[in-house]
């Protein structure tokens, strides 16, 4: 069984639009939902965690609930996105895309090596190169005309 | 889509069982009503039964997961008072509770004294039936439902230590009645008062038992009627119990 990937404080920020997006796939069930996000490899999410936010998607009018009884036994709860949750999961995630797009951004500005260095390197590499004008670490081609 | 898992409850009963009722009185304490508390549960069996895990495995602790499931659903302004009873609802059952002493008193006797002890000691029950409701209840918003018992055990123990003093220490005899009006008059006020909130419990059943989604809702209202009438009868029942077996104790003693 897969734990948690990925920090619970990203998790708690798109977790709502996450189970909106499975949702949006067609009814389904509370554990079908946790079982969906797992597979897209969000991780498991716990019965704790899921249903209170259900419960508040239900609240903002964007899921509808619907109790299907059993055969002679106990019933299942079906949820269904509305055209307001429709609406919702569109507006936030174009939104998230574009943050996504601007973390992203940010972090490779950050990670990725300086322009100085880059030059740097570039330089070493060609007075690295050998006289017979063959890149260095290449042996000279007896068939190449000098 | 998804493939159920084979559920593993059935290892774990007495677990989910105690985690359930803990989640029923937690939720009970923020003042979630019968059939609130039904769907929650079955949410609850439903998501264990398809994981295959256990109710304390997928949700956690029982009051953490009552407080989460109500902190956002219900708005400061549309929650109901406090379904835990008050000391003048309480109160209110004293005429019934003072018919009930008269009753039991008359067991082996020929006449019934009844003392200022004995009085006090009547009301002193009232008031601590709802105190110990309260404790009981308050213990299990934070979690600490078993500490509640033990306190509301306490209380109840101390209760009847300061109603026994109350006998022993205020013996002032204010009336002596015979038995014959001690038992129809106690025997009255327990009748009129079982035939009142059986009246208020067929008319307007407020039991509020844990019902499920998918309940009939006739079948819902009958469940109430039937345990408002129980609980109507409750000290009737009590008053002929307790006299059968005092009276029975004191045939059964020497001289």
């Amino acid at each position: 069984m897969t734990t948690n990937p990925w920090p619970g404080e990203w998790m708690r920020g798109v977790l709502d639009l996450c189970v909106l997006a499975v949702l949006a796939e067609g009814r389904t069930y509370g554990y079908a939902v946790a079982a969906r996000l797992d597979e897209l490899g969000l991780g498991t999410i716990k019965g704790g965690t899921l249903y209170p936010l259900l419960a508040r998607l239900e609240e903002a009018g964007h899921v509808t609930t619907h109790w299907e009884a059993g055969d002679g036994g106990p019933g299942r709860k079906y949820f269904a996105l509305t055209a307001a949750g429709r609406a919702a999961l569109a507006a936030r995630a174009d939104a998230w895309r574009t943050f996504a797009a601007l973390t992203t951004t940010i972090t490779s500005a950050a990670t990725a090596p300086p322009a100085v260095d880059a030059a740097v390197d570039a330089a070493v590499d060609a007075a690295a190169e050998p006289a017979t004008g063959a890149p260095a670490g290449r042996p000279p081609n007896p068939q190449e005309p000098r | 889509m998804t493939t159920d898992r084979p559920h593993t409850r059935d290892a774990h009963p007495g677990s989910d069982a105690a985690w359930r009722e803990e989640l029923v009185l937690a939720l009970r304490a923020r003042d979630v009503d019968g059939a609130r508390i039904g769907e929650v549960l079955a949410e609850v069996d439903e998501h264990c039964r398809a994981s295959g895990e256990d109710a304390a495995e997928a949700f956690g602790d029982p009051a953490a997961y009552a407080a989460a499931r109500t902190v956002d659903e219900l708005d400061p302004s549309d929650r109901s008072p406090r379904r835990s009873p008050s000391v003048r609802q309480a109160v209110a059952h004293l005429p019934s509770l003072l018919g009930l002493l008269l009753v039991v008193a008359c067991a082996g006797r020929t006449t019934v004294p009844v003392t200022v002890g004995w009085l006090l000691a009547a009301a002193l029950y009232p008031v601590a039936a709802t105190l110990v409701v309260h404790v009981v209840l308050d213990a299990a918003l934070t979690g600490r439902s078993r500490r509640g018992l033990v306190v509301a055990w306490a209380l109840l123990t101390a209760t009847s230590v300061a109603a026994l003093a109350a006998v022993l220490l205020l013996p002032g005899v204010l009336v002596t009645l015979p038995r014959t009006v001690a038992l129809v008059g106690g025997g009255t006020l327990l009748v009129a008062g079982a035939l009142v909130a059986t009246r208020s419990a067929v008319r307007s059943p407020d039991a509020d038992v844990v019902s499920r989604p998918w309940d009939d809702p006739a079948d819902v209202r009958r469940r109430n009627v039937r345990a408002g009438v129980l609980a109507a009868w409750l000290l009737p029942a009590m008053a002929v119990v307790g006299y059968a077996g005092l009276t029975a104790l004191d045939a059964a003693l020497p001289g």
